[in-house]
């Protein structure tokens, strides 16, 4: 099963002096189990593409974003149905906090979902252990009194609890310390590992080279770039023309082949990035 | 006398009984670029606001161009000396246009109508926003958002501008068009003390000041702090930038990288040699 | 909701125009004026010549007249319902019956007058509206204020209120919708359901919105003070509201035809 979105278009204020093509002729695919990242700056379509994903937004046309064979564009489709399976968690998401203590803010989402009261407890445990939140510390506390880190893992919580199958971030980690976004990140692969489907849209390649399998990136409303994280990040040209930066080890490496030659830059983690750099050193010592 | 004199200085703030500040010592001179960081709670923003006299201290003396915080009537000219942008855009912008909001601080220093008229033109032409004089506030971009929050605070002719995390809340055109701006100023003769936990910019100012719980736990040149190995860093709660760790890893393996060498281009070329 | 694309706020429409230039003080108190005298005249004619007056500067306002039949659309239900109790409900000569309903002719002439009366109202108030800024209108409404000051009554600090209101809604619209959409994106509905359980469902939003008001009014007040701002101490002004040689002569024009117009009529 898989969230499959073809052909897709949308044009704001359509008919008006100001209509803006946010997206134009976007296709992808999200299959089951796996961590897509989507790269795009601010006005490349990215949170309309987002909004689409659980019908916030509807297509203007049939069969153009069809989550598990689903065509939300059908005008009888359950919305809430779609809404328990896509699970969005927009960007800055601690400013939807609203209970008074942390336990009911979590539950609001089980219990729209008209979840058995029972059944409600045990998820509202599940997902803030999800990211690393006791739930016997945490459950009475007021959500407006925490960290911002918290603040950030209580609102993640409250749409895990939601159980999704696919779980689409934007920007998750955006204005949080370093360590925090460290943390989250882990966490994040984590509920992967646990059978979530993670879509995770950022600006930061550092990031998403960490943790997504592939990668779409978007310009201006269209796909400029799409393929495995291996793939893309090897097309340093057009990722550079597309105004984006490429993790640091990977550039490091590319600018060294450039002037040496023979250097596998294909590497995106520190680790193996610079052995392949002593490696090289080594080499270009023995010739001289 | 320094142009911005702290002397064992210590900061609670009221209800709380622990001190935020403790006896910190620290001068600025005029046309110094200095960045101030740490962790979330090492005191960062308390620091920048005593300086500014928005806070006062509870012991120790804050000197302001020889002005003494601690004396009302010094107050607004300490503030006129040494203005402040802050994190969140759009929480500082009062007016409904640019114009309008770049005026708002000379009204408030009672200037008449054709002075603020000549300093609202200066600003607006040294942040590049003239052309969007009429615009309200909400069509502006975050990076235009901190723009115009910089030009209003030029409109007070300042002598200093503290920068609280401008660019925390931006994304990364916008953050590299402020970043910018205020190395330009800087450049100009702006003294400039920038409050970030991003090591990118850190590396763009003279001098850094590392805040741990309160206290100063580390004062140096950027090139200073970065050679420090990535544990030292850790010590001191700063998360080393990418950069920083390959460097460090290199380091570890046996490579000899000298303390200059703070970015990918520098450390290619060092390498081809 | 993408009202975050246009440029104007509430109704102002930006043109080159004399009427636009006016002191904004000067458009406040020629509008008060003409209300007042809507209600002194009781004659067709009179009310005919004010429409023309009306018209008149209408067209000199460059300001499309579809904006101004738009400013009668929120009380059209009104104009109907009123226009209609006058024409069947009033004592007189009876003209025509219809509906099983006696139309008499000072209905007739009731309604006349009560229906022209409303379109001039609500003209010569759009009037006003479409050719000022707010930023203006705030500053209209701080100097009429101003004598108020003696019995403290704090105008500068109200005006300065009104602008920061002004400058936020379309900021907290924006949060608003947001916040909406993450929300929904729980779950939550905004549609369905009577009256009761609306406002309820509105609680979600509303909450945060406070608690992000009270946040925002505090980063304020202290950017504000990082500025020299000072509650109760004066300010100056960018544009210091200054009358001129038109707008005197545009008041004494404006009033005299309408004195004239009142006592012939």
């Amino acid at each position: 099963m898989s969230i499959e979105v073809k052909d897709l278009t949308y044009i704001y204020d359509e008919g008006f002096v100001f209509a803006k093509k946010a997206l134009s002729n976007i296709s992808l695919n999200i299959l089951e189990g796996e961590i897509v990242g989507i790269i795009g700056h601010t006005g490349s379509g990215k949170s309309t593409l987002v909004q689409h994903l659980n019908g916030l937004i509807k297509p203007k046309k049939a069969n153009t974003v069809v989550i598990d064979g689903v065509d939300i564009f059908d005008s009888k489709i359950n919305l809430k149905e779609i809404r328990r399976k896509v699970g969005v968690v927009f960007q800055y998401p601690e400013m939807q906090l609203f209970e008074e203590t942390v336990e009911k803010d979590v539950s609001f989402g089980p219990r729209n979902l008209n979840i058995p009261e029972e059944d409600v407890k045990e998820r509202v445990k599940n997902a803030l252990e999800m990211v690393s939140l006791d739930y016997e510390k945490y459950k009475d506390r007021s959500p407006f009194l925490l960290s911002g880190g918290e603040k950030r893992r209580v609102a993640i919580a409250g749409i895990l609890a939601m159980n999704p199958k696919y779980l689409v971030l934007d920007e998750p980690t955006a204005g949080l310390d370093p360590w925090v976004r460290v943390e989250i990140l882990n966490e994040l692969l984590a509920i992967n590992g646990k059978g979530t489907t993670l879509v995770i849209v950022s600006h930061d390649m550092d990031e998403i080279s960490k943790i997504a399998s592939r990668i779409y990136v978007l310009n201006r409303g269209s796909l400029a770039l799409e393929g495995s994280s291996d793939y893309v990040f090897s097309q340093f040209e057009r990722i550079k023309e597309l105004g984006l930066s490429l993790p640091q080890i990977t550039e490091i490496l590319y600018m060294l082949n450039k002037k040496l030659g023979g250097v596998d830059y294909n590497k995106l983690d520190i680790d193996s990035g610079t052995d392949e750099i002593l490696s090289c050193i080594k080499r270009c010592n023995k010739w001289k | 006398m320094s142009f911005i004199e702290l002397s064992n200085v210590s900061f609670k703030y009221p209800g709380q009984d622990f001190l935020v500040l403790s006896e910190i010592n620290l001068s600025i001179e005029k046309g110094e670029f200095i960045s101030l960081c740490g962790a979330n709670s090492s005191g960062k923003t308390t620091l920048g606001r005593l300086i500014n006299a928005l806070l006062l201290p509870i012991e120790g003396k804050v000197i302001v161009d020889f002005l003494d915080a601690k004396i009302q009537s010094n107050v607004i000219p300490i503030r006129k000396k040494v203005g402040m942008i802050f994190q969140n855009p759009d929480n500082q912008i009062v007016a409904t246009t640019v114009e309008e909001e770049v005026a708002f601080g000379p009204e408030n220093l009672c200037l008449p109508s054709a002075e603020i008229r000549e300093r609202v033109e200066r600003a607006l032409s040294i942040t590049g926003l003239k052309d969007y004089r009429n615009y309200p506030p909400h069509l502006l971009s975050g990076g235009q958002k901190q723009l115009l929050a910089i030009a209003s605070v030029l409109a007070m002719e300042p002598d200093c501008i503290i920068f609280d995390e401008p660019t925390s809340l931006l994304d990364p055109s916008n953050r590299r068009i402020v970043i910018n701006k205020i190395k330009e100023l800087n450049d100009n003769g702006m003294t400039v003390l920038l409050i970030t936990h991003r090591m990118e910019e850190v590396l763009l100012s003279k001098k850094v000041i590392v805040l741990k719980d309160g206290k100063i736990t580390f004062t140096g040149s950027p090139l200073d702090l970065f050679s420090l190995n990535t544990k030292a860093l850790i010590e001191l709660n700063l998360y080393p930038p990418e950069i920083v760790q390959i460097i460090n890893k290199l380091r570890e393996k046996g490579l000899y990288i000298p303390k200059e060498i703070v970015n990918s281009v520098d450390l290619v070329n060092y390498i081809c040699q | 909701m993408e009202i975050k694309n246009s440029l104007t706020i509430g109704q102002y429409v930006p043109a080159d125009s004399i009427i636009h230039k006016l002191d904004p003080r000067t458009k406040l108190i020629s509008v008060l004026f003409f209300m007042v005298i809507i209600f002194l005249i009781e004659n067709l004619i009179g009310y005919l010549i004010l429409l023309l007056l009306i018209c008149l500067l209408i067209v000199i306002s460059r300001v499309q007249f579809k904006y101004f039949i738009r400013g009668l659309r929120p009380i059209l239900i009104l104009i109907v319902f009123t226009v209609f109790l006058q024409l069947f409900f009033t004592k007189g000569t009876p003209l025509v019956s219809m509906l099983g309903l006696i139309i008499t002719k000072e209905g007739v002439n009731l309604a006349i007058f009560i229906f022209l009366r409303l379109v001039l109202l609500v003209f010569s108030s759009s009037l006003l509206t479409l050719t000022t800024s707010p930023m203006e209108l705030t500053s209209a409404l701080e100097w009429t204020l101003y004598p108020f000051k003696v019995f403290g009554l704090p105008s500068s600090e109200i005006s300065m209120m009104m602008t920061i209101a002004l400058r936020f809604i379309p900021t907290i619209l924006e949060e608003t919708d947001r916040l909406m959409k993450a929300q929904m994106a729980r779950g939550a509905d905004f549609e369905s359901g009577g009256l009761l359980k609306r406002i309820q469902n509105m609680i979600p939003i509303l909450v945060p919105l406070f608690i992000s008001a009270f946040r925002r009014a505090d980063e304020l007040a202290i950017a504000m003070e990082a500025r020299c701002f000072q509650v109760g101490v004066k300010r100056t002004h960018l544009k210091e509201l200054c009358f001129n040689k038109r707008d005197y002569l545009f008041l004494v024009f404006f009033i005299s035809i309408i004195i004239v117009v009142s006592f012939i009529f």
